[in-house]
C-alpha cells in the first residue's frame, strides 16, 4: 500500500468504519470493566453537601421533567438525587412533571430507587403530569393546589395527604430541583420560582447544555448542578451506590479518548496532505 | 444469561433496528422510527387529554367557571379546520402567546439581562485570591472583546487595527465556548450511546 492511499485512509474513511470501531471501543470496557479512577468534582460535591445539609422537615419541590429523548443522561441524575432524597429521613418531596412522559419514568424511578420507608403522603407526594409550560411553572410556584386541580397524580384529594396541608406555594418549600430537558426550562425555572421566590435552585441539566448555564451559577441564580453522566458517576461514588452512571465511565474515558486520536489523525493527514499540495 | 423478559426484547430489537441506519437508511429503521413517533405521540395525545379532564373539566363542573375562557380560547383553536370560522384560531392562539409573554416578560430582564451584566462586573483584582484575580481579568477582557467582534454597524475609530486586535481576541474566547459546548455534546451523545449499549448488553444479552 503506498504513502498516498494510507493518507487517503486516514482523512476519507468510510464513516461506516468509524461507527463500527466506536462500538467496539466502547462495549469493550463495559463487558471487560478497568476500573479507571474518578475524581470528585464540585458540581456534585456541592450537590451532595446541600442535600446533606438540609434540616429535618425539609420541603423539596421536585419537577420531573423526565423525557424520553433525554432520560439516557438526565435519567442517571435523577435517579441518583431521588435515591439521596429518599434516604434523607427527614426530607420531604413534592414532585410534579412538566413533560408528559413524567410519570412513566418516576414510576419507573421510584421501583428502582425504593422509598426507604418514606410513606406517601406524609413523606411524598406526585402530583402527576402539568401541562402549560411556563403558565404551568408559575402557577405551581403560586398556587400549588389550584395548579393540579386539588389532586394529586393518582386522583387523590390533597386534603388526604397530610405533606400537603402545609404546602401551598414556591414560599413554602426550602429547595427547588428541576430536570430539564433542555436549556429553555431552566431559564423558565430561574423566571417563575427562583427569582420572584428566592429559592435555592440546583438542577439536573443534559451536558450538552450546562456550558449555557455557567454564568447563571456565577450569579447566584443557579446553586449547582449535575449535568453528565460523569457528575451521576461522582455523585453515585459520593454516596458509596454504584449505579449505571460509575459502570459506564471507564466506556466514556475510551469513547474520549477514540474521539481525540481520531481529531489527531485527521488533522495530522490533513496537513501531511497540505504539505505535498494534494490539498489546499 | 439472556432475558426473557418480552418488554426488553421488543426495546433490543427496536434499538438494532435504529442503529442499522448507521450502515444505510432501510426498512427496519423506518418501522422503528415510525413506531417511536407514534408510540410517542399517542401517549402525549392522551396524558393531555387526560390532564384536561382531571384539571381543567373537574374544575368547571364543580362551578369553577373561571375555567370556561381557557376552555372556550382551546376550542377556538379548531375553528382551523373551517375556511369561514379559522380566523377565530387566531384569539386561541393570542391567548396562550399574550399569557407566555407576559409571565416571560415579568421576570426575564432581571433573569437574564440586568443580573448577567451585574454578574460580568467584577473586580479585577481579588485581594488574596490569585486565580480568583486572573478568573475575573480573563472574564472581563473576554466579555469585552467578544462583544467588540459582534459590532459590524460602523468602523471603531480612531484605530480600525486596534479595535480589529481586540475582536481577534473575542475570536480566541469564542473558540474556546465552542470548545467547552463540544466537549459536553460529546459527552452527552456518548452517554446516549453508552446507555443503548448497556441496554442491550447488560440488560438483554446479561453479559
Amino acid at each position: 500500500m503506498s504513502r498516498r492511499n494510507i493518507l487517503d485512509i486516514l482523512t476519507d474513511a468510510d464513516p461506516r468504519w468509524i461507527y463500527l470501531l466506536c462500538l467496539t471501543v466502547l462495549s469493550a470496557p463495559l463487558i471487560f470493566p478497568v476500573g479507571l479512577p474518578l475524581v470528585v468534582g464540585d458540581n456534585a460535591r456541592g450537590f451532595y453537601t446541600y442535600i446533606e445539609s438540609l434540616p429535618e422537615g425539609s420541603k423539596v419541590a421536585f419537577s420531573w421533567g423526565a423525557d424520553s429523548m433525554t432520560w439516557m443522561e438526565q435519567g442517571l441524575g435523577a435517579t441518583v438525587i431521588l435515591k439521596h432524597l429518599m434516604m434523607n429521613p427527614g426530607i420531604k418531596i413534592v414532585a410534579f412533571s412538566n413533560m408528559a412522559q413524567g410519570p412513566l419514568y418516576w414510576k419507573m424511578t421510584l421501583e428502582k430507587v425504593g422509598t426507604y420507608g418514606k410513606e406517601y403522603g406524609v413523606d411524598y407526594v406526585y402530583l402527576g403530569y402539568l401541562p402549560g409550560k411556563e403558565a404551568m411553572f408559575a402557577a405551581v410556584a403560586a398556587d400549588v393546589w389550584g395548579a393540579c386541580g386539588g389532586k394529586d397524580a393518582y386522583g387523590k384529594s390533597l386534603e388526604d395527604l397530610p405533606l400537603m396541608s402545609d404546602i401551598h406555594s414556591a414560599n413554602d418549600f426550602d429547595l427547588y430541583i428541576h430536570l430539564p430537558n433542555g436549556i429553555d426550562p431552566v431559564m423558565i425555572s430561574i423566571r417563575q420560582w427562583q427569582m420572584p421566590y428566592e429559592i435555592p435552585f440546583y438542577c439536573i441539566p443534559l451536558g450538552a447544555v450546562q456550558s449555557s448555564l455557567v454564568s447563571y451559577r456565577k450569579t447566584g441564580q443557579i446553586s449547582g448542578w449535575i449535568g453528565s453522566a460523569r457528575e451521576a458517576a461522582e455523585y453515585e461514588l459520593l454516596m458509596n451506590s454504584p449505579g449505571l452512571a460509575l459502570s459506564g465511565m471507564d466506556a466514556q474515558s475510551f469513547g474520549h479518548i477514540f474521539i481525540i486520536v481520531l481529531i489527531i489523525i485527521g488533522n495530522v493527514g490533513y496537513f501531511i496532505k497540505k504539505s505535498r499540495g494534494i490539498e489546499k | 444469561m439472556i432475558t426473557t423478559d418480552i418488554g426488553i426484547w421488543i426495546g433490543a430489537i427496536l434499538t438494532i433496528f435504529v442503529f442499522s441506519f448507521l450502515y444505510k437508511d432501510n426498512k427496519f429503521f423506518r418501522f422503528a422510527e415510525y413506531t417511536v413517533v407514534g408510540a410517542a405521540m399517542g401517549h402525549v395525545l392522551i396524558m393531555n387529554v387526560n390532564a384536561i379532564i382531571q384539571i381543567g373539566w373537574a374544575q368547571l363542573i364543580t362551578g369553577n367557571y373561571i375555567y370556561l375562557i381557557a376552555f372556550l380560547g382551546g376550542l377556538l383553536l379548531y375553528s382551523r379546520f373551517w375556511k369561514k370560522y379559522a380566523w377565530l384560531m387566531r384569539y386561541g392562539i393570542a391567548i396562550i402567546i399574550g399569557t407566555s409573554t407576559s409571565l416571560a416578560v415579568r421576570a426575564a430582564p432581571k433573569a437574564e439581562i440586568l443580573e448577567q451584566i451585574k454578574g460580568s462586573m467584577v473586580p479585577l483584582l481579588v485581594p488574596g485570591d490569585a486565580f480568583g484575580t486572573i478568573n475575573n481579568i480573563i472574564i472581563v477582557v473576554f466579555t469585552i472583546a467578544t462583544i467588540l467582534y459582534f459590532i459590524f454597524t460602523m468602523e471603531l475609530r480612531p484605530s480600525p487595527k486596534i479595535a480589529d486586535k481586540i475582536g481577534r481576541v473575542g475570536r480566541i474566547g469564542l473558540y474556546c465556548a465552542l470548545g467547552y459546548y463540544l466537549g459536553n455534546t460529546v459527552m452527552t451523545r456518548f452517554t446516549f450511546l453508552i446507555d443503548r449499549l448497556q441496554y442491550l448488553l447488560l440488560s438483554w444479552l446479561g453479559l
